[in-house]
């Protein structure tokens, strides 16, 4: 397969229904906040991970056959602490230094880059595709939710303990991302790896099927693949949420209480058209597109930038 | 010199992080991008690869400290949006050890730790920069084409840029050394000559300072560091004793 060699920009929006999208280690677990603007966050490494997951699980990239993730959590065979040091070293000698054989079998590396441990060295690969930290579009809170465990806290208690979690009740949240195709050199990432990565990012979030994550869903991914070594950048901050009338912006509870406005968006697209190949367009038919009054319509195929 | 060149343009991102040398275990950000993190940008944009060691490219070519070295190149950084602090957490890996690096589920969490970061948010500079070398046409094309070689970004590689090149602006410096000037950029205290109050404090600015390194040479070794004096919401700093210059916008600019 040959290496790529255009850029291609990334918009990718997926709704979080009651779920915590991204759990602050450092704030028992809530959902990463930023109370200046109400926005919802979520870290550009959990992006990550749902795609690692959905290649782990899904596609085959489980170590097997020469395809692997490079970051991933690996199994321990036996259960005594002595075996899992075995196993890791043997799965360190399974790459030591060659750096050739870990780009030819870790796809996340090809993808997203590394800092490889060598025995006595460490390689350092930017990574050609890079994520912004996400954002919610509409501004939201955080909701405390308590409920009773099934275990009680210690011997002979008669009541078993509460729990505590924090959830969003609805955000719709936004990634942009950009694929460097003279990174891509360095880590050979492929048209074939491109296309793993723009599945996984859809179906990967579709499969996120832990108590804390089901709920959310992709609803539009926009990669606009240009001819030149060009971005536009910032296509998220170009989105706006209008709440529909009679609902407040922090009621809003599913893509019925709301529109997205791509007027900006769609011009950014068309100013440039020049420099585009085309965009690609994937979208879940419940979310309502509008630029200014006007009602537009969007399905999944590939455009030419001034059909958009 | 009476009048000089500059290729000015604005740099934004929602977040960026320009770690301070001396916290090793408190990653904390100076208030401004300074010249050596602003030079690692020039260099994603030009398509300057990342020295591995010994100021040494894996491909060949002249090095980036080489290529900004302070012989060739002046920086001058201008806020024009309030500078904001805020703290995220991220759970970091240790990728030192091959043990914690590939068991991630690695028991009793040994690999993982959680580390408060402080970054800056919607941050906004206008960069002034002075650059005497054969690539600086080609620089300011593609700055004002966004024609960037690799993704530059702002400290951490999630924090994505944008740059945008506003042409190149000429310089004339501003004569007078004895009463206070307006200067619409960061001040490098350290440069300042003259006899007693040098900088006319406003009661209603917002004052902050930064020991920031100016230069670094191939072998990564710090030439030059300089305190540097900024008003945090963009206002300018009345300052005397300054080598200021004046751009064609009326701008007074000072080069740290």
């Amino acid at each position: 397969m040959n290496t790529i060699n255009n850029r291609t920009e990334l918009l990718f929006l997926f709704e979080a229904e009651n779920t915590n999208p991204n759990g602050d280690p450092m704030n028992e677990n809530r959902p990463r906040y930023d109370a200046e603007d109400s926005t919802a966050l979520v870290s550009d490494v959990r992006l990550k991970r749902t795609i690692r997951d959905y290649w782990l699980e899904y596609k085959g990239y489980n170590g097997e056959n020469g395809k692997d993730i490079f970051v991933r959590e690996t199994s321990y065979e036996g259960d005594k602490g002595e075996k899992f040091i075995v196993s890791g070293k043997r799965r360190a000698e399974k790459f030591k230094d060659s750096k050739d054989k870990v780009l030819e079998e870790c796809l996340d590396v090809r993808v997203f880059g590394a800092v490889l441990p060598l025995k006595g060295d460490s390689l350092t690969f930017t990574g050609p595709v890079q994520f912004q930290m996400g954002r919610s579009l509409n501004k939201t809170e955080v909701t405390p939710e308590q409920g009773t465990g099934a275990f009680s806290s210690g011997d002979g208690k008669k009541q078993s303990t509460f729990r505590m979690e924090y959830k969003l009740p609805y955000a719709l949240i936004g990634f942009n991302g950009i694929i460097n195709e003279k990174a891509a050199q360095y880590t050979h990432m492929t048209e074939e790896d491109r296309a793993l990565l723009m599945e996984g990012i859809w179906e990967g979030t579709k499969n996120l099927i832990s108590r804390s994550k089901y709920g959310q869903f992709p609803l539009l991914m926009v990669a606009i693949h240009y001819k030149d070594s060009y971005q536009i950048g910032s296509l998220r901050q170009r989105l706006q949420v209008k709440s529909n009338e009679g609902v407040a912006e922090k009621m809003i509870r599913s893509t019925e209480d709301y529109t997205l406005d791509v007027s900006r968006l769609r011009e950014a697209i068309r100013e440039v058209a020049d420099k585009i190949d085309h965009v690609e367009v994937r979208i879940d038919n419940r979310l309502q597109l509008v630029d200014g009054d006007e009602k537009i319509k969007w399905t999944s195929k590939n455009y030419q930038a001034n059909e958009l | 010199m009476n009048s000089e060149e500059v290729l000015a343009f604005t740099l934004r991102g929602e977040y960026g992080h320009f770690r301070k040398f001396n916290t090793t275990t408190s990653p904390l950000s100076y208030s401004l991008p300074g010249p050596t993190a602003l030079a690692g940008l020039m260099g994603a944009v030009l398509g300057i690869e990342r020295e591995d060691s010994g100021g040494k490219l894996p491909g060949g070519g002249e090095p980036l400290r080489e290529a900004f070295s302070p012989k060739r190149c002046r920086w001058a950084v201008q806020v024009i949006h309030p500078v904001k602090k805020v703290y995220i957490g991220f759970n970091l890996i240790n990728t030192k050890a091959f043990a914690d690096y590939y068991n991630l589920d690695g028991r009793a969490n040994k690999g993982r730790t959680q580390v408060e970061f402080e970054l800056l948010k919607d941050l906004a500079y206008r960069i002034y920069l002075q650059w005497d070398h054969p690539r600086r046409d080609e620089l300011a094309e593609r700055l004002s084409v966004r024609r960037h070689h690799f993704t530059p970004y702002l400290g951490l590689s999630q924090f994505t840029a944008e740059l945008d090149g506003e042409g190149t602006e000429k310089l004339k410096k501003v004569s007078g050394d004895d009463e206070f000037e307006a200067c619409h950029s960061a001040i490098n205290l350290s440069l300042l000559e003259g006899e007693g109050r040098l900088i006319d404090f406003g009661d209603e600015q917002h004052y902050h300072t930064d020991t920031l390194p100016l230069e670094m040479n191939l072998q990564r070794e710090i030439g030059r560091y300089g305190e540097v004096l900024l008003e945090t919401h963009g206002n300018p700093i009345k300052v005397k004793g300054a080598e200021l210059y004046r751009t064609q916008t009326g701008q007074h600019i000072h080069f740290l």
